[in-house]
Order: structure tokens, then C-alpha cells, then sequence
């Protein structure tokens, strides 16, 4: 019987950063000002996919869901095994009042974005998820059990994460609803995080921040499956 | 009245009846979907025990006739839905739900599951039937041939008096409770035997924890309302037709395969020495039970 | 009453079906009904009777005749003169008791008794009579001298030509039917127990001729037409079973096995489980 087929990236990456966005990563912004914006996705500093975002008060959207590995490297297509996205699908609208999710849906990413007003006298950057601010939300999904760091790179701010280890097989085990973490000038609150496998932690961004999570040690328990140890 | 009477007592009957009996065997293997999953079986059969009772309406009852499965090997493969890691809610709408979230991560794949019954025994409750003479000729005999070249050509036309059922009443196959135990073992086998060798174990334990128990995976999937064994129970006998197809054969064999009795029309009397044999042909043959005896009649042409 | 009710097989055949099967024999097997010298055979114009025949028996190369030696002139060996002759069976009947198909002559009881049966044969026969003038024509052979042939070759015989004179009589048998093993199969033959020629005289020739005719027709019975047991049933699949042995069941419960009773000829066996 063949195997499941995995993402290995699942599994393989242990820490988190809102500034190389992965598969267990994703952040949120609210485009808030009607217009039409031009997105970069880059991977460190190359641009891999340019797309446009249609900030529209008459748009139904209040959610455009924009995956990232989707757009910049797509699965092969046809027998021409043509990868790029079409047009249509390098285009994207939302309401100004609604929110725009960029996330990884696959493969290794460490993507960011940027985002800037099409129009060419208006190329004041006006996101860039490698600075987050004024609310804007990274969220992250931690499987692996065991101790973390929480620092926000672009002050002083840390706090320290823990990851319980599941229950036993066949348990139908559910994480519990995400925790809420609020980062401000001041720090991360609360800047202890007591998290269960795969439960969802938000982080609201209220100062500029980068928010990089780093395992320190893994738990791997007394029965564990042989699990990897950290580096 | 005529020519020739044979009769065998009830007996008798039933000596013979063991013979015919003991000549079924029956193998056959295939596969079917159904929707969610897919099932394929490969079977081999023989009949055992039955009783016999003759009765004066002219009707063979044979009853409790032992269904002996010397290989029934089912596999059942389906999609395994699999483990999903549950997104979350980033942003709740306040109407309805969830405004902007995160979406699970699905992780499936088909699995089989291999299921070896041989040796179980299920039973033909009842099997109804009237004696039937039937004159088969030989469908390779020439147009041209006179009976003896017929004979010699070993192509001659026979006389067949056959068991021929008028209902054929097959129990469903009573699957024990231990195959169903046997098959949710063979499931979180199954479902673990899934995860690449290469996975780490943190990710096997919480991929595994996700899961529900076994059985409401397999009821969940398969569509089981009861349990596994019924389930099983239903799909060799409902889905796959297993009691229709072992209907269909044992009727067969009984009605046309392998005849209680049977001769060569014309029937060699002198067969000793050079010269032709002497041959008799039979006419008019009828075979009829009373409770007590089996009769076959039949005048000399 | 059930046909096994002191039997696990029983297998009857009626008269008619029989003499049914005994037209078919004839038919069939047209030799061991009709003899003749050679010449006879070989002269469709000398037969007294035209056998019936089935198109096999040509096809296949069997015989119509069973061919014989010519029938020696008594005292005549200078050389030894043969006159050819046929015997012919006509007709042939079974009836199984009580009588129905034909009545007995008084010498057998003119009925029938419990288990007999009757056989009633027309025999036709004649044999090539020569006039004087051939007679005359055959040369005396000289007598051979011992002396100079220490073995004389015996003359062969003369066939002799001549109109071929023929007669038929009508015989009457009756015998009963019994079990016998010959040449290790158990067999139903009949046994002659009267024969009665009808017509014939004076007593003595009458007695000589019937005394020749059950000889024929007993040891004819036994060589010929001693049927298998088993050839009754009809190759029933007991037979040759091997979890089952079969036997002819005995008296008790069953008087007569083979039994004659009803017009039929009945035959019982039972069956016992072989461990």
C-alpha cells in the first residue's frame, strides 16, 4: 500500500517568522483605503509573483484569501506543464472594510509581501509584512512539543512559548480555540504561552514588529516516535 | 404402463444425492465500487451435510446444507478522509461565524484493508426442487451420424435427470464478532502503516491523535450503521451478491451441471465380442419422488 | 405399496418392452438369429426367411449370417459330399406370466405357473435338395492305396447345388429366470424348463427334435443373452460408488429374485454402506 503523501514542510520547520511567511504562518491586513494595489511576493530580497489587489467598496469580498505558494510557484498545469498563474488568477479584490489573508499553502516558503498603490504617483509602500503595525495580525500553528522563544525583532519584546505534547492515538483530539497575543511597545501580552498542538495563536500587532518564534528545546516524551531534537 | 420402471429408495436417493453433492465446487473473484469505497473478494467453495426428504407432491427438500469457504479473502480499500489539522478563526464575524481563518490541513489516502474469512460455514436453509428428465444431444454430433457413429465419435445423446430447483434459499454469511474486531485492528494498522517512514514521531503522535477511534472512522467511511461485522455481513452477502451468486451456482450445478443420473440414448445392452453393440433406445423418460422412493419410467423405442 | 419397500433398487421391465428389446437384438445382431452354409448365405434366393437388419450392421462389416459347414452326406466320403442349408429364426416373443400374449400347447400346461415365462419362436429351415442328374455328374473318386501314401489327404468335400426346400416350425418354451455368475459378473439368464414342437411327428422325431432345440436354445441363453444385473438399472450411479456395496437382496423379505410376476421381469438390490 503506498504512502501518504506529506509536505515535508509540515513537519520539518519547527520555528515560525511573520517576515518569511511558511506553512504554519500566515498574516492578515485590513487594506482600508478603496484603490487598486500592486503585491510583490518576494522570498528574501528577489520578487518571485507580482499580483493586484482590488480594494473596492463594491466588492462582496470581505476576505481575499491569497496564498502565496499558490501564486509563486504554482503546481504544473497540462501537459505543457505550464506553471504560471493566469491573469485572472494573479487578481484579487476586497472590500476596504474587509481583510486581505496571506498565507502558505505548501512547500518550503519564507515568503513576504509587499503591497504599494498601483498608481504610479502614489508608490508610497503602504504594507509590507515584514513590519507589522497598526493591528495587523500574524498567526501561527506550532505542532511540535516542546519549549520556544518569542521575540519580536524589531524591539526588545520577548516571551516564552510551550507546546504540550498530544493526547494518545485515536483520541479524536481537538485543539482549543487560538490563543490571543497582543504586541505592543511594552512587550507581548500575555508574555507566558501555554499552548496545546496545532492550537492557533494570533498575534495583534499595535507597535512595528516582526514576531520570530524559535524552538529551544523539544519535548519528545517518554514514548515518543524517535522525534528530531533542536538546532 | 411402462416398459421400464428403476426406483431408488429415499436411501438411496440420498446416497446419490451425495454425489452430486460433492461434485459442487465453485470459484470466482471480482471487485465492485460503492460510492465511498471500493471492495474486491476472490472465493472458492464446496457444499457439505444437508438433509434430504422426499415428498409425495413430487417435490426433493434438501435443507441445511453447510456453505464451506475453503477462501474468501475480501479487501476493502477506501479514501481515507485522514488527519486534519483543524484551522482556527483569526478574525470572528460577528453575523455569521468566521470572517477571516485559517484552513485545516487535510492529510489522506486510499487505504485496503485485507480481510482473510476462509473457513467460515454458512448454510443453504432450504433448497425446493422437482426431478427433471432432459435429452441433451450433443451439440458436436454430425446431422449425418446414425447412433452408433455417434457412440463410437464419443458424442452420443444422454438422457440427464437433474435436481431442479424451484427456489434456492442461501442464509446470509454470519459474520463472528472477532472479524469485526479483527478488521478495526487491521484498520489503525492500516492507518499507521499510511505515515512515511520518515516522519518524525511528534508528528506521527499527533497526526494519530487527531483521529477518532477507529471504529467511527470505519463507520464514518463505510457508511456503517450498526457494526463492523454487520457491515461486512452486508456487503459479502447484499452488495457483492455473495448469497444471489451462490444462489445462481448451486441452482446451476443442481439444474444442469451434474445430473443424478445419467445414460447414453441408445442404451448399450451387448457390448461383448467383435460385432456392433446391441443398442436400445429409451423414450418417454420421467422421473418423479413419492415420499418414500425416487421413479424414473421411460418406454423402449 | 412402494417398488422399495424391501429394496434400496429395484428395476422391472414389462413384456412388451422385452419383446421390444429382443426386435432390436434380432435387429441388430442378425447373426445369431440367422445360419447357413456359404452358398446359402451368399444367395439371397436361397433364404428362407429375409432377415431384418439395421443399416449398421453393413456399415460396420458385421455378419448376417453365421456361416457353417455343409451338412454331410451320410456315408458318402468318394469324396465326401456337403449339402448346403439354412436355419432361420423368424419370430421370437416373450410373454411373462400370467399369460396374455399367447397361448401354450397342453404339453407345457397351456397357462402359464407362477414365475414362468413363455417363449414362443417360429424357426424356419431348409435345406438344398439336388436333383439325380448333378448327383450323377459327381465323379467317383478311386479308392487311395495306404500303401504308397502313408498319410492320404482326406478328398474334400462337394458342395452340391439344388432348390432349396423350406419349413417352419413353431416352438414353444417356458423357463423361469435366475442369478448367475458367469465369467465373474453377476448375470439374470433363463432357464428352459420345457420345449414343445408343435406338429411334428412320430413322437420319437418330435422328442429327438426338442431334445436338440432346448439344448440350443439353454446353452444360446446362457452363452448370449445373459444380461448384467446391473445392465437393468441402466448404469444408475450407485454402481461403481464407492461408499456404497450392492447386492441382489435375498429371501427374505424378497421370494424371488429375479422374480416374473405382473407381466414384468423384476430384479431387487440392496445397498449397504461401506465403512
Amino acid at each position: 500500500m503506498s504512502k501518504l503523501d506529506i509536505d515535508p514542510n509540515l513537519f520539518a520547520q519547527s520555528g515560525l517568522d511573520s517576515g518569511a511567511l511558511t506553512i504554519l504562518g500566515a498574516v492578515v491586513h485590513r487594506p482600508g483605503e478603496p484603490g487598486e494595489y500592486r503585491g510583490t511576493i518576494r522570498r528574501g530580497k528577489d520578487i518571485e509573483r507580482v499580483f493586484y489587489l482590488s480594494v473596492d467598496p463594491d466588492s462582496p469580498v470581505a476576505a481575499a484569501d491569497i496564498d502565496l505558494a499558490r501564486l509563486a510557484d504554482p503546481p504544473a498545469r497540462g501537459d505543457a506543464g505550464c506553471c504560471c498563474p493566469t491573469a485572472d488568477e494573479t487578481r484579487f479584490s476586497v472590500n476596504p472594510r474587509g481583510y486581505a489573508l496571506f498565507r502558505v499553502s505548501g512547500g518550503k516558503g519564507g515568503y513576504s509581501v509587499n503591497l504599494r498603490r498601483a498608481d504610479p504617483r502614489e508608490d508610497t509602500p503602504v504594507f509590507n509584512s515584514t513590519l507589522l503595525d497598526d493591528g495587523q495580525i500574524f498567526s501561527a500553528r506550532i505542532l511540535r512539543p516542546g519549549r520556544y522563544r518569542v521575540a519580536n525583532t524589531h524591539g526588545r519584546a520577548r516571551a516564552a512559548l510551550t507546546v504540550a505534547r498530544p493526547p494518545a492515538p485515536f483520541s479524536g483530539y481537538r485543539p482549543p480555540e487560538p490563543l490571543r497575543v497582543t504586541v505592543t511597545e511594552g512587550g507581548f501580552e500575555p508574555e507566558r504561552i501555554d499552548l496545546h498542538p496545532a492550537q492557533g495563536l494570533i498575534f495583534e500587532c499595535r507597535t512595528p514588529s516582526r514576531i520570530v518564534i524559535e524552538l529551544e528545546r523539544a519535548d519528545e516524551g517518554a514514548a515518543g516516535h524517535g522525534g528530531q531534537t533542536a538546532r | 404402463m411402462s416398459h421400464l420402471t428403476i426406483a431408488a429408495s429415499e436411501n438411496a436417493f440420498r446416497q446419490i444425492f451425495t454425489l452430486v453433492r460433492n461434485g459442487f465446487t465453485f470459484a470466482k473473484s471480482d471487485s465492485a465500487t460503492f460510492g465511498p469505497f471500493s471492495a474486491s473478494y476472490s472465493l472458492a467453495l464446496h457444499l457439505e451435510k444437508g438433509t434430504v426428504q422426499l415428498n409425495n407432491d413430487g417435490t426433493v427438500e434438501i435443507k441445511a446444507l453447510d456453505v464451506v469457504w475453503d477462501t474468501l479473502l475480501l479487501k476493502v480499500c477506501f479514501d481515507f478522509p485522514g488527519f486534519t489539522i483543524p484551522g482556527f478563526c483569526i478574525i470572528p464575524d460577528p453575523w455569521n461565524g468566521c470572517l477571516v481563518g485559517i484552513p485545516d490541513i487535510h492529510i489522506g489516502g486510499p487505504i485496503c484493508i485485507p480481510l482473510n474469512l476462509s473457513g467460515l460455514v454458512s448454510e443453504i436453509s432450504e433448497v425446493r426442487a422437482r426431478l427433471k428428465a432432459r435429452y441433451v444431444v450433443d451439440p458436436g454430433r454430425l446431422p449425418t451420424w446414425t447412433d452408433l457413429e455417434a457412440e463410437f465419435a464419443g458424442k452420443p445423446n444422454m438422457w440427464k435427470i437433474f435436481i431442479d430447483p424451484e427456489f434456492v434459499s442461501v442464509d446470509p454469511i454470519d459474520i463472528p464478532a472477532t472479524v469485526g474486531n479483527l478488521f478495526e485492528t487491521l484498520v489503525e494498522q492500516a492507518i499507521e502503516d499510511l505515515l512515511p517512514g520518515s516522519l518524525p514521531g511528534f508528528a506521527k503522535d499527533l497526526l494519530m491523535a487527531l483521529l477518532t477511534p477507529v471504529v467511527e472512522i470505519v463507520k464514518g467511511v463505510l457508511d456503517v450503521f450498526d457494526s463492523v461485522e454487520d457491515f461486512i455481513q452486508d456487503l459479502l452477502g447484499d452488495k457483492l451478491d455473495l448469497l444471489g451468486i451462490i444462489q445462481t451456482a448451486v441452482a446451476d450445478h443442481f439444474a444442469s451441471k451434474v445430473p443424478i443420473y445419467e445414460f447414453e440414448d441408445p442404451y448399450p445392452i451387448l457390448t461383448d465380442g467383435p460385432l456392433i453393440p446391441v443398442k436400445i433406445p429409451l423414450r418417454n423418460l420421467k422421473a418423479d419422488v413419492t415420499s418414500q422412493e425416487m421413479i424414473v419410467t421411460g418406454d423402449i423405442g | 405399496m412402494a417398488f422399495t419397500d424391501s429394496c434400496d433398487l429395484f428395476a422391472s421391465v414389462h413384456e412388451d418392452g422385452l419383446n421390444r428389446i429382443a426386435d432390436h437384438i434380432m435387429r441388430q445382431r442378425p447373426s445369431w438369429f440367422h445360419f447357413a452354409t456359404p452358398d446359402v448365405a451368399a444367395n439371397r434366393e436361397l433364404w428362407c426367411q429375409v432377415p431384418a437388419f439395421t443399416s449398421d450392421v453393413e456399415r460396420f462389416g458385421n455378419p448376417v449370417f453365421t456361416l457353417l459347414p455343409y451338412l454331410p452326406v451320410i456315408g458318402v466320403d468318394a469324396p465326401p459330399v456337403g449339402l448346403g442349408f439354412c436355419v432361420q429364426m423368424a419370430r421370437a416373443q416373450v410373454d411373462l406370466h400370467p399369460s396374455s400374449l399367447f397361448g401354450l400347447p397342453d404339453e407345457l400346461g397351456s397357462k402359464l405357473r407362477d414365475q414362468r415365462l413363455a417363449i414362443a419362436l417360429r424357426v424356419c429351415g431348409g435345406i438344398r435338395c439336388p436333383d439325380p442328374e448333378t448327383l450323377d455328374r459327381i465323379p467317383v473318386t478311386p479308392p487311395r492305396d495306404p500303401r504308397r501314401e502313408r498319410r492320404p489327404e482326406p478328398p474334400r468335400q462337394v458342395p452340391v447345388p439344388g432348390r432349396m426346400t423350406c419349413f417352419c416350425l413353431d416352438v414353444f418354451a417356458v423357463a423361469r429366470v435366475a442369478r448367475e455368475t458367469i465369467n465373474g459378473v453377476e448375470r439374470v439368464v433363463a432357464k428352459i424348463d420345457g420345449v414343445e414342437i408343435v406338429d411334428v411327428e412320430p413322437k420319437g422325431l418330435e422328442a429327438a427334435m426338442e431334445c436338440y432345440i432346448r439344448t440350443a436354445i439353454t446353452l444360446y441363453l446362457r452363452q448370449k443373452l445373459a444380461i448384467p444385473l446391473r445392465t437393468f438399472f441402466v448404469d444408475f450411479p450407485l454402481f461403481g460408488m464407492g461408499t456404497v456395496s450392492l447386492a441382489p437382496t435375498p429371501n427374505p423379505p424378497v421370494p424371488h429374485n429375479p422374480a416374473v410376476e405382473e407381466d414384468q421381469l423384476k430384479v431387487f438390490v440392496t445397498m449397504t454402506m461401506t465403512p
